[in-house]
């Protein structure tokens, strides 16, 4: 695979796992391999390798990689950042060996490409690149199954073509297409590209992305956006079910040269803000349901607000999507209000000497909306003092937890690092449940840490550790250790030292 | 405010620069020596590498001049992490105190000769793994158990040699319980062993045995023997806390964490109950005459590192006060009873009783035990013997008298309301991660809370469930027969305006039921949780405190219990041998589905009966084992203060001041708080007389 050569480099520590975790011992169809750091990138290799051995992440890419391979064969070019994880993905889980080096080349190229923001060599948050992976790999699912629909919606109207119906077409596009519109319109060629994912082919003329036993039975279709069906009426059905393999072909199309590729990189950054707002954003937003005492620790990340029907639900929800509910009762009129919310991960405020659980008990504690902060009641329709609380209503089959380590400072003027003392056990129970959610006790496992050494948020590095068969394994960039459970002591943080290396994002897996 | 502080000798917070997971905790134990004149106490300390044993002196004597160390030993190969002092042989001449390593060795050295006696498993062919905890057997000069983190436990012998190569195990364990077996060296190895082992037998070559304590490699956190000597209770990394008989290597009970690893663990000084701390930042409380987790205390805000009961702070009535007023027997008569069931012996009829609390306690071991495949027999001589059962009551067994003595107990709670009760009181205390230190009281509310809490909910569940109804108005039969006199309780209390504590008492007796269908907790609660109406009022007044047991709960118990009453005495004859059978199989419900109890199970619960039962994480939770968090009562802490600012390690009760550990080399003593419930005043005004210590000899 083009970009993940096996390091050669690595061969001596590869060989010292191998030794560490005995021959014998080594779990079968089990590959260890470190990330190779281009430069300040162990934020990047970090979150890869904690997400890769999050058993059901790790099966739903590659079980998405299986059914692309499936879709098209011969065209093999794919661009998404999704598929660029699943090639490296699938390269890992598919090495000779058991264990070496990679190098995510082409991964890592992908998401500089995609976002700007980890464009350059500098050091990132680790948290800050999880929160885009995910949104990236929901966006592409979503606008993949959009297409899909629409492929679907084309196909009955296939079948109903005799009617004459016409239909409007403009709402099936997928976002991206609606933001760029003089950009598909003038070089649609082909019904094929109408439901294009990512737009991406949409700009090349079609001869390399449309299979050729379509286009010219469709290249009557115009430019137009309502298409005249009867133009359709002439497919046969061995057509109609040609006319689907081809769509996904093109769903999965890569764009023909480089400037169509940078182009459509765009509407995905922006999308990707809106679907799924971020902390920093959420903090701009005019909300009511800010924590009073702190202004910069807005309870939950990642929160977004636009509502979900089942047709934007992807295994991203599936895995990580929870949901906490803000109950909030205004102090005057009483009236309690419950909104609820959907996270795929939680921050939370650490304190020293504590818990995950305590902190998690902490981020559900009651507290008092005053002040500016006031709750603007619709019932008094006006700014009145409430009491406002966060507990979890649905809790996701993995359970990510940021630790809010990195503190802005006023007096400083700069992010500080928080090396608390936060121990975190290896099973959970999250006691901060509503009283209606569903398995309320649900016990949760360790199953990733990321982890953060060093004194600040943009100095310093990320390691990951994580479960494996059982074992614990230490990835730091192009090396694997073994770890020992009682080894995990190290990573709780410190009371006095200011270089710690502190557990940083947290990763639990359900054990039903 | 500490009234008193014993330095780490560097007079510096012990901050050494190793990663956190080599580092070795600061423990501290206490004896009292006697030279046959005066008792002195003497206090061993370990922090880092080295060991301090010196005269321990309260604040209440005024430090006349420096304290000399009587020992100090500088390690400087490993690192000593935990040592115990044994209390039975030590004296003004010696006191031997068992160290034990990072690197799996177990020394024994003699504080007060300042000699080195022993070092059992001194190049590690035993086990490399750090010890985590050990312990002197009771009442033993020679025996001692190390624990370590591998998950296994090793008995050792110390008038035995450690021989120097690896030992070698029967293939085939010596006992094999649930999550845990025993093994012994095997005897061939005796032609091997070293010519200067003065004769001694292969059995007797270290270690005696080996406890192998967890299935899937988790380490065993601490252990501690129970009062009576006969038990260890052992907790680990796993989660579960294990009564284990030391002698026969029978396992007494079990209980699991509600998550996590559970890290300490301690008896009160009556033996009857079970403190543990974790990873889950509770303590909890394991009752050892009902075999489950009667309470939780949420308080710190991190792991708990260290329980202890407070004996100075315990109002505990004796033994014939606790079944006469409580129905709580002694640790003693439960051992006893359960003696005849564990060696197989058949009773005859006069020991009826006896087999009749076997066969209730083999249910509850057939839950969590795959061994005992025999209670269905059991369950046939039950059935047989009954009629014989209020003939010997004295006699009778636990299970059964806890049932009765409970309707007594109400009977008379009510008339203790008016001061003849003996009070009823656990104090203790725990230490945590988080550097506080939380004080528990454990009184009658938190001890009966579980019945009554249970009980509240049963006019519930019998409308639900009109079998189970008639299931427990029967059960009522046999209490009004024995009881004569609190039957006339029973009555006289349902006319009167007893609106407290006739509630309880209505609770207690309901109770009866669900003391004979054994974990109907299991049945009953998730009931509760289905939210229809009446339920969820239940549960939430469970959640809250027993003091706002609601009119409507009383009400309906009132007419439960007089209903039950009549019921019974009048059909008691003719369907008791029925009953009896039904309420046997009931528990099983309550293990095998939490999610409707109201399901026939007239099949399944046979063969649930027969069919072994693995031991799985999952099934554990919402049994008595690992009960759901509104199950049990939540308690809070009396007094939770920040005392340090590093982790607190240990914790010690004297009879003037609560002595806490500090990670980083500090002793604290603490006045006792006056008055149990007056949180703030104690201590304040009292200034802090710290005790230097010097250092003695040079640390290395």
């Amino acid at each position: 695979m083009k970009g993940c050569l096996p390091n050669i480099m690595g061969a001596n520590a590869s060989a010292a796992l191998m030794k560490e975790i005995g021959p014998d011992q080594f779990p079968p169809n089990e590959r260890y391999f470190g990330l190779h750091n281009f430069g300040n990138t162990c934020y990047c290799n970090s979150i890869l390798q904690a997400l890769f051995f999050c058993p059901p992440f790790r099966e739903q890419v590659l079980q998405y990689r299986l059914q692309q391979n499936g879709k098209h064969s011969a065209n093999g070019k794919k661009d998404s950042l999704l598929a660029c994880l699943c090639d490296l993905f699938y390269s890992i889980a598919n090495q000779k060996k058991k264990c070496g080096v990679l190098q995510p080349k082409k991964f890592m190229a992908r998401l500089r490409k995609e976002y700007e923001l980890f464009d350059n060599y500098m050091q990132h948050d680790a948290h800050e690149l999880f929160n885009h992976l995910l949104n990236s790999i929901h966006l592409v699912l979503v606008e993949e199954r959009k297409a899909e629909r629409e492929r679907k919606r084309l196909l009955e109207q296939h079948a109903a073509a005799g009617n004459g119906i016409k239909k409007e077409r403009t709402s099936f596009f997928g976002r991206s297409r609606k933001e760029k519109p003089a950009l598909t319109q003038n070089s649609l060629k082909t019904m094929d590209i109408l439901p294009e994912v990512s737009a991406d082919a949409s700009t090349g003329n079609g001869d390399t992305t449309t299979s050729t036993d379509h286009s010219g039975s469709l290249s009557s279709v115009g430019t137009s956006e309502s298409p005249s069906f009867s133009a359709e009426n002439t497919l046969n059905l061995n057509d109609l079910l040609n006319h689907k393999q081809g769509l996904v072909d093109n769903s999965r199309a890569a764009p023909v040269n480089g400037n169509t590729s940078e182009e459509e990189s765009v509407p995905v950054k922006s999308s990707s803000f809106s679907f799924f707002s971020r902390a920093k954003h959420n903090k701009k937003t005019p909300s009511s349901f800010k924590s009073s005492d702190n202004g910069d620790s807005f309870k939950a990340a990642n929160s977004y607000t636009e509502e979900y029907d089942e047709d934007t639900k992807t295994w991203i929800n599936d895995i990580f999507q929870g949901t906490y509910t803000t109950i909030t009762r205004c102090l005057t009129c009483e009236t309690v209000k419950n909104k609820d919310e959907d996270f795929l991960d939680l921050s939370v405020d650490i304190e020293q000497n504590t818990s995950i659980t305590h902190c998690l008990r902490v981020f559900s504690n009651q507290q008092i909306l005053s002040g500016e902060h006031k709750y603007s009641c619709e019932v008094c329709r006006s700014k009145q003092e409430a009491q406002i609380q966060m507990r979890i209503k649905k809790l996701p089959m993995i359970l990510a937890l940021h630790l809010k380590r990195f503190k802005y400072c006023d007096t400083l003027n700069k992010y500080t690092k928080l090396t608390y003392r936060v121990v975190f056990p290896f099973e959970l129970r999250l006691f901060n449940t509503t009283d209606d959610a569903s398995n309320p006790e649900r016990l949760y496992d360790l199953i990733a840490v990321v982890v953060h050494c060093g004194s600040g948020p943009y100095r310093g590095h990320y390691v990951s550790i994580v479960k494996s068969h059982g074992m614990w394994l230490l990835f730091d960039d192009d090396t694997v250790e073994k770890l020992e459970p009682s080894g995990m002591e190290d990573f709780y943080g410190v009371t006095a030292d200011k270089n710690s290396e502190s557990g940083y994002i947290l990763f639990y897996q359900s054990k039903e | 405010m500490p009234v008193s502080e014993y330095f780490y000798p560097k007079r510096i917070p012990y901050a050494p620069q190793v990663p956190a997971s080599s580092l070795t905790p600061v423990k501290t134990s206490f004896v009292k020596v006697s030279d046959g004149l005066t008792d002195e106490d003497c206090i061993c300390f370990t922090v880092g590498r080295e060991l301090f044993y010196f005269f321990y002196k309260s604040f209440k004597q005024e430090p006349a001049q420096p304290v000399e160390y009587l020992d100090k030993r500088t390690y400087k190969g490993v690192a000593p992490t935990c040592h115990d002092i044994n209390q039975f042989s030590a004296s003004a001449d010696s006191v031997r105190v068992a160290v034990g390593f990072i690197a799996g060795q177990v020394q024994i050295i003699d504080v007060r000769t300042k000699e080195s006696l022993q070092i059992m498993n001194e190049d590690r062919s035993v086990e490399k793994s750090r010890v985590t905890c050990v312990k002197w057997f009771p009442n033993s000069e020679n025996i001692l158990l190390a624990a370590h983190i591998s998950g296994f436990m090793y008995t050792y012998d110390i008038t035995q040699p450690c021989a120097n190569f690896m030992p070698q195990y029967h293939s085939q364990p010596y006992k094999s319980g649930n999550g845990y077996s025993i093994y012994t060296l095997k005897t061939k190895n005796t032609t091997i062993s070293s010519p200067n082992s003065n004769g001694s037998t292969a059995t007797q070559r270290n270690p005696v045995y080996k406890w192998v304590m967890s299935t899937d490699g988790s380490g065993v956190n601490a252990f501690e023997f129970s009062p009576c000597d006969k038990f260890v209770a052992v907790v680990t990394q796993s989660g579960y806390l294990r009564i284990i008989d030391h002698s026969t290597f029978d396992e007494y009970g079990c209980m699991k964490s509600y998550f996590g690893g559970l890290l300490t663990c301690s008896w009160s000084p009556d033996g009857r109950y079970v403190v543990t701390g974790g990873e889950d930042d509770l303590v909890t409380v394991w009752s050892f005459c009902d075999k489950c987790v009667i309470a939780r205390g949420s308080g710190h805000r991190s792991w708990v590192s260290e329980v202890a009961f407070d004996p100075y702070c315990c109002t505990i009535p004796s033994d014939a006060d606790m079944k006469a007023y409580y129905g709580i027997p002694s640790v003693s008569d439960i051992v006893d009873a359960q003696n005849p069931h564990q060696f197989g012996q058949d009773s005859d009829k006069s020991n009826s009783m006896d087999k009749v609390a076997d066969a209730a306690d083999d249910r509850y071991e057939s839950d969590t035990k795959t061994s005992h495949t025999d209670s269905l027999n059991d369950v046939g001589i039950h059935l047989k013997l009954n009629g014989d059962m209020p003939t010997s009551l004295a006699n009778s067994a636990i299970r059964r008298l806890r049932t009765y003595s409970n309707v007594s107990k109400l009977s008379r709670l009510s008339i203790g309301v008016e001061g003849s009760a003996p009070s009823l009181s656990y104090r203790f205390g725990s230490v945590g991660q988080d550097a506080q230190l939380c004080l528990w009281e454990l009184d009658e509310n938190a001890l009966f809370f579980l019945q009554r809490s249970k009980s509240v909910m049963a006019p519930t569940s019998q409308h639900c469930d009109k079998e189970e109804e008639q299931n427990s108005s029967k059960e009522q039969a046999p209490s009004n027969f024995n009881f004569p006199a609190g039957d006339v309780d029973v009555n006289g209390l349902s006319g009167l305006d007893y609106s407290g504590d006739g509630s309880s008492y209505h609770n207690q007796v309901n109770n009866y039921h669900h003391r004979t269908s054994l974990d109907s907790s299991a049945v009953l609660v998730p009931s509760s949780r289905s939210s229809s109406v009446p339920h969820s009022i239940n549960a939430s007044v469970n959640q809250k405190e027993r003091k706002h047991s609601s009119k409507l709960d009383s009400s309906n118990s009132l007419s439960a219990i007089r209903k039950f009453a009549t019921i019974g005495t009048h059909d008691r004859s003719q369907k008791e041998a029925k009953e009896h059978k039904r309420n046997l199989s009931l528990p099983h419900f309550g293990f095998k589905s939490s999610a409707n109890h109201t399901s026939s199970n007239t099949t399944s619960k046979i063969g649930f009966l027969r069919k072994p039962q693995p031991p799985k994480v999952m099934k554990t939770f919402g049994t008595n084992i690992c009960p759901c968090l509104d199950d049990t009562p939540m308690l809070v802490p009396l007094i939770c203060k920040k005392v340090s600012q590093g982790r607190l390690t240990c914790l010690d009760f004297k009879d003037d001041c609560v002595v806490t550990t500090c990670q980083d080399g500090y002793i604290q003593l603490w006045k006792r708080p006056e008055m149990p419930h007056n949180v703030n005043s104690p201590t304040a005004s009292t200034s802090s007389l710290k005790e230097q210590i010097k250092p003695s000899g040079t640390t290395v």
